[in-house]
């Protein structure tokens, strides 16, 4: 039997992957509310997805492009 | 709504375009592609091989594929999960050619396995060489500890903003496989930065 965080931990994972009712958020917005251990869990997540999202893209352009031209080139 | 009809594929016109672009071998569409597209490409190879050169070299070999093979470009899906795919066939390709342990990791759909591996441990790592900061740092650390399967769901998920969809599309497998691997990734992501926070 699932418990009331077991439940609200798989639905924020849900709603970050694939999305959830409506239904189902209002009562994860209420556990929530109600719940430090699992609203903890959420800022984990956010927190890790945010810096997932906010690596920047370490690439020179302008020497990867130079190398590929010459290539298309041929 | 039938299930005829949530099957039917919407081909946008902009996709539809592009593909007839791409049979024509539109030199001046390639550069937009390549002009829009470089960076995600990059980002993507970067993640799934680990190794800055490698990556530049694949990124090279997918813009020659595109440029060869863009008449198999149909519109049905969006061009970024079509240029994903012919990249990800060259990552593994490569892997063969090195005859990579891991290999299995990326291509058996039920084995998680390790990681595609090209990186020469004493070199840095895709964070590490783009900063010195803590946070690269640790997401390194973490991202470097979680299978390839499960990397390559995260990176297409959260940083290129793929449909559930088109990553099944991508790395050729399930939509409920593309799910699993998406929890999994997630779960041991968020438990690998726990674990090593300071």
């Amino acid at each position: 039997m699932e418990t009331d965080h077991e439940r609200a931990r798989r639905l924020l994972d849900m709603d970050q992957v694939e999305g959830i009712s409506a239904a189902d958020r209002e009562w994860l917005d209420q556990h929530l509310d109600a719940c430090a251990g699992c609203s903890a869990h959420r800022e984990r997540t956010a927190q890790a997805l945010q810096l997932l999202r906010s690596q920047p893209i370490g690439m020179n352009p302008a020497l990867v492009n130079a190398a590929l031209k010459a290539k298309l080139g041929d | 709504m039938t299930a005829a009809c949530s099957l039917m594929v919407t081909i946008e016109p902009e996709s539809l375009e592009l593909a007839r672009g791409l049979k024509r071998r539109d030199p001046d569409l390639l550069d937009r592609l390549i002009e829009q597209y470089q960076f995600r490409l990059f980002r993507y190879l970067w993640h799934l091989t680990g190794d800055r050169q490698t990556a530049e070299d694949l990124f090279q070999e997918t813009w020659v594929r595109v440029l060869e093979r863009g008449h198999q470009y149909d519109g049905r899906n969006r061009f970024e999960a079509w240029l994903f795919s012919i990249a990800r066939h060259l990552v593994i390709d490569r892997a063969r050619l090195k005859k990579s342990s891991s290999l299995d990791a990326l291509t058996d759909p039920n084995e998680p396995g390790g990681g595609v591996q090209f990186e020469d441990g004493s070199l840095p790592s895709p964070f590490e060489e783009l900063s010195g900061k803590e946070e690269a740092s640790r997401l390194s650390a973490a991202m470097q500890r979680i299978p390839a399967t499960y990397r390559e769901v995260l990176v297409l998920r959260f940083q290129e903003d793929l449909k559930l969809e088109e990553i099944g599309a991508v790395a050729n497998i399930p939509l409920s496989t593309v799910k699993s691997r998406l929890y999994r990734g997630l779960s041991e992501l968020r438990n690998l930065l726990e674990g090593d926070r300071p």
